[in-house]
């Protein structure tokens, strides 16, 4: 009984892990950038749905769509200003300037929004907690755990089943090879910004449901998104979707046993399928 | 009517002029060669075409207008299509993902790209690989994904770089055939290739290159009666 | 024909070369994490003067975290060393504290207090050398500051080394008066008084007729999560309590805190020792109440519990919880009332146990020098070591400050509070008690 709650815990926050990972693995299979600074997005994310909740009064789950919306702004600002200067530069520059992106995230929310953490008090999900014989799934686990697994479905069938999607995974395969397909590249690599960093949106209203938010509130989500996204396959949706989800259950099982050593041990993992399976558990490149 | 115009054009990198004051026009519906040894700026020319390059010097028109500098993709846009050297296909997609990367160019709707793509398939009789992923294709088979994904994006010209090369004689042959069937559907061919016996039958004019310059331009049977061309692959000065 | 890769600019994608860039990539974040440095602090710790007086003025400079990731606690310090400044140097007759009717420090003709500011940026490293700093081009006849106790241990450190005076008021690991410095000082309760209050009230509660055995521990796996760990088993094997869980976790990945809750669950304790900081606190409430999981009773040592996202964010599912305290606005003493005031009206803001802390230390400091007649470090160290303020001196639930030979001070003990009715209420001791505690956790709930 205990393992079963446990387990089904990790899973509800896999299902978080997922959907900060699908973000960092379509930046990064299409535009074969690493973004350092995904975790800070998720904690601008959580920012921006706990102002809309303390200016607007808007409850999380309302303020998601809003919440996705300027988080792709972000991205489309970030690819225009920051990233498309060092396309096609060194790895090295191209982790320098996201690193300095995370820095500037960071330190800029430590001036404007100070480091105290803010929480978000009785949001709805929160009424909703659902007991399966002797389990109980947390509301706001629930919802983030459905939200994450819905949008990470409608974003498979896009990338999957669409023209677009077609030309993103074109474009994340072969840059040349997508561009001489008349796909615009610059337009894909965009777009991949602006989802990538929309699907931080959704996670940071969805985690504020759950969790206070602080400078620092990212930078978790953004390790494990790393982990996930190596573990699925690099630029694979539905592996860093399915990664995501056991990274959440390994974490919970590890924390029973050993608390203290949850992320040690997803840190682990990710070395030891590094060194076995470079191409991710799940990866087919 | 001329379909391709080049005047003087010119590639540096850094400080080698890798193609240099290249002119030539092609005519619409013909098969073009262009040869010349290794390293003569033959791939490098294609790029400058195609939008995969920007030309450091000259001019390039297509269709009347000038384009030069254009990039890859309004070049495919504008209809001008192109395999590499060295095969590239999408390799983790599947056979008809590769090919509906192009027909959606001319076919935004999905259904119409789909059927587009099978009937492209069809032509170049890959029909029974259609959903493996393009990886696990021969490496003849992959050279004609790669027209057929070409041809997918409805070009009106299209550039083979060393298609032909690399298959066995009668993948050879097939091969020829095909770059017949395709410019019978008045799609326009400029094809590199080093070798003769290829560019001969199938040409209509050629244009030799060497150390980025234009040394030659004729028929087939001019130009390798011509003195520069034999020391030039003779590798004489 | 040549292999020569040319045509294009595009770069391949191998798979291993992702793999190693990956691999930097995580081990960088790695070490963000690790380090969970707010790496992004203004590059330089910037001098910042408080008050300018004429005539004769005493320096003392004061460092805290005023960026870092503890800097709202940092700025709370700050400003109660702020506050006992101007309370010395201004006149306020009606606060009935020493030097706050008169300007400045009698003994020493008047003179005024300066404050220079520092800021540690969350750093041991940045703290020591902004020790040396006002040292040695400020001279600082002595400082006062500090609250994360790893920053407090580098600068006390650091100003042992230089021979100036250092007085810290809201510390609170134990080791810190245990190395033997000479020129360290500390007012302020410690992780052990703490816990002795917290436990003195368990004895008090089984009195009551509410007897308590079996405890367990869930804490931080850092230094302060293990030295409250320490503490707590100390005085529990004194005491003759079993502990029955005692369960580590790191505070700065947790994202799920439902294994640690089971296995809490699984040991079945009567009450429930706690060191989280403030987003864990929370997530440990919310996790602990989603489970319909009731340890008996909360006892927590301040940190999470304290910070005022706490009860706003938990709202009624904070109601019954226990923590403890140096400090209460409520406690029944008319100059920390009159201090909390000023305090609201200064600031904007109520008064924190942080701010009363370093209130306190200053005012110590004040004393001393005061009565060494003297601005030299030696003379301030040696009316440190004498310095014996009463209770009416103090805004705090102490009968004193008197320093023992490891420069602890002897009177400082803890209060615990309760939430009760959705707010912090001290219950124990019944000295400066204003409710009733509400034990176990399940009847403080019903009420
Ligand atoms: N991106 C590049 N950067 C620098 N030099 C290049 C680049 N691309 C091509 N070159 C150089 O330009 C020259 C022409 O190369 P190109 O590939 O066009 O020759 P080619 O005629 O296609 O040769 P091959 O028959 O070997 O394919 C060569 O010396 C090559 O090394
Ligand atoms: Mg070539």
């Amino acid at each position: 009984m205990v393992v079963t709650q446990v387990l089904v815990s990790g899973l509800l926050v896999g299902g978080i892990y997922a959907l900060v990972a699908i973000g960092l693995t379509l930046i990064w299979g299409i535009l074969d950038v690493i973004n350092f600074a995904h975790g800070s997005y998720v904690m601008v994310g959580m920012y921006v749905a706990y102002f809309a909740w303390s200016l607007l009064g808007l409850d999380p789950l309302a303020a998601l769509p809003f919440d996705a919306v300027i988080l792709g702004a972000a991205g489309y600002l970030t690819y225009r200003f920051v990233i498309r200067p060092v396309m096609g530069k060194s790895a090295l520059s191209q982790i320098v300037i996201t690193f300095g992106l995370l820095m500037l995230l960071e330190g800029g929310a430590e001036v404007l929004w100070t480091p105290n953490s803010r929480g978000v008090p009785n949001p709805v999900s929160s009424h909703l907690n659902v007991h399966l014989g002797g389990i109980v799934l947390g509301g706001p686990q629930l919802v983030g755990f459905v939200g994450a697994i819905l949008f990470t479905l409608v974003l498979a069938g896009f990338i999957n089943f669409t023209r677009t999607g077609n030309a993103l995974r074109a474009t994340g395969e072969d840059r040349m090879g997508a561009a001489v397909m008349g796909i615009n590249v610059e337009r894909m690599n965009t777009l991949a910004w602006v989802l990538g960093l929309a699907c931080t949106g959704i996670a940071g209203a969805l985690l504020m449901n759950t969790y206070t938010v602080d400078p620092q509130a990212g930078v978790t989500f953004g390790l494990i998104a790393f982990i996930a996204v190596a573990l699925g396959g690099f630029g694979s949706v539905l592996g860093a979707g399915i990664a995501g989800l056991l990274l959440g259950m390994v974490q919970s099982l590890v924390s029973l046993y050993a608390s203290q050593y949850g992320l040690a041990a997803l840190v682990g993992l990710f070395l030891v399928v590094i060194l076995v399976r470079p191409t991710g558990i799940l990866g087919v490149r | 009517m001329t379909l391709l115009k080049l005047t003087d054009v010119g590639r540096r990198f850094g400080g080698l002029r890798a193609v240099d004051g290249v002119s030539f026009s092609v005519e619409r519906g013909e098969i073009r060669g262009l040869i010349g040894p290794n390293g003569a700026g033959k791939s490098t020319l294609f790029s400058l075409i195609a939008g995969s390059l920007r030309p450091t010097a000259g001019r390039i028109f297509y269709e009347g207008g000038e384009v030069t500098g254009w990039k890859a993709h309004q070049a495919a846009t504008a209809g001008v299509a192109r395999t590499f050297q060295l095969m590239r296909v999408f390799s983790s997609m599947t056979v008809l993902e590769n090919l509906m990367v192009g027909s959606y160019l001319r076919h935004p709707r999905r259904g119409e790209a789909r059927a587009r793509a099978e009937e492209i398939l069809h032509l170049v009789e890959l029909s029974a690989q259609a959903d493996v992923p393009a990886r696990s294709l021969t490496v003849a088979s992959k050279k004609r994904l790669e027209i057929a994904r070409a041809l997918a994006t409805g070009p009106r010209l299209l550039l083979l770089d060393e298609t032909l090369s690399g298959l066995t004689p009668a993948e050879g042959r097939e091969a020829v055939a095909m770059v017949r069937r395709i410019n019978d559907t008045d799609i326009t061919i400029v094809m590199v290739e080093h070798v003769m016996e290829v560019v001969m039958p199938l040409c209509d004019r050629v244009v030799v290159l060497d150390h980025g310059r234009m040394i030659s331009e004729g028929t087939p049977a001019e130009v390798s009666q011509d003195r520069a061309v034999i020391d030039a692959y003779l590798g004489l000065p | 024909m040549a292999e020569v890769r040319c045509m294009d600019s595009s770069h391949t994608k191998s798979p291993v070369g992702r793999a190693i860039r990956v691999a930097a990539g995580v081990s960088i974040a790695a070490l963000v994490l690790a380090a969970c440095s707010s790496s992004s602090h203004s590059a330089s710790s910037k001098p910042s003067v408080s008050s300018t007086p004429s005539g004769k003025t005493v320096t003392i400079g004061v460092v805290n975290d005023e960026t870092g990731a503890d800097a709202s606690a940092g700025l709370d310090t700050l400003h109660g060393a702020e506050l006992a400044v101007q309370i010395i140097n201004g006149k306020y007759p009606n606060i009935s504290l020493p030097f706050a009717a008169t300007a400045g420090l009698p003994n020493l003709g008047g003179a005024t207090i300066k404050l220079i500011a520092m800021d540690t940026q969350d750093s041991p490293q940045v703290g020591a050398s902004d020790v040396s700093q006002l040292v040695t081009s400020d001279h600082v006849s002595a400082i006062e500051g500090g609250y994360a106790s790893a920053d407090t241990q580098t600068m006390s450190a650091q100003a042992d080394r230089l021979g100036v005076p250092f007085v810290n008021g809201a510390s609170s690991a134990v080791s810190l008066t245990q190395r033997g410095l000479k020129w360290f000082f500390r007012t302020g309760p410690t992780d052990l008084t703490f816990g002795q209050g917290m436990f003195g009230l368990l004895k008090q509660e089984a009195s009551a007729g509410h007897p308590v055995t079996k405890i367990a521990i869930l804490h931080t796996n850092d230094t302060y999560g293990s030295g409250v760990e320490q503490v707590t088993r100390q005085l529990a094997s004194q005491a003759g309590y079993q502990v029955v869980a005692d369960v580590a976790y790191d505070a700065k990945s947790t994202t799920d805190l439902t294994p640690e809750v089971e296995k809490i669950r699984s040991a079945h304790p009567d009450v429930l020792f706690d060191s989280s900081y403030t987003k864990d606190a929370i997530l440990l409430i919310q996790t602990m109440n989603r489970l319909g999981y009731d340890p008996g009773m909360i006892l927590a040592y301040g940190a999470g519990f304290s910070d005022p996202t706490f009860l706003p964010t938990l709202g009624k599912g904070a109601e019954g919880v226990m923590s403890r305290a140096a400090w209460s606005v409520d406690i029944p003493n008319p100059a920390s009332k009159a201090v909390a005031t000023l305090f609201q009206k200064q600031y904007g803001r109520p008064m924190t146990e942080n701010s009363a802390r370093s209130f306190t230390a200053m005012m110590t400091l004040a004393i001393a020098i005061n009565n060494a007649r003297s601005t030299k470090p030696t003379d301030i160290l040696s009316a440190l070591e004498a310095v014996n303020i009463p209770a009416k001196d103090l805004i705090m639930p102490w009968p004193g400050v008197k320093f023992d030979s490891s420069h602890q001070n002897v009177y400082a003990s803890g209060i615990v509070q309760q939430v009760q009715g959705g707010a912090y209420k001290v219950v124990y001791p019944s000295s400066v008690a204003v409710a009733q505690p509400s034990w176990p956790l399940s009847v403080a709930r019903t009420k």
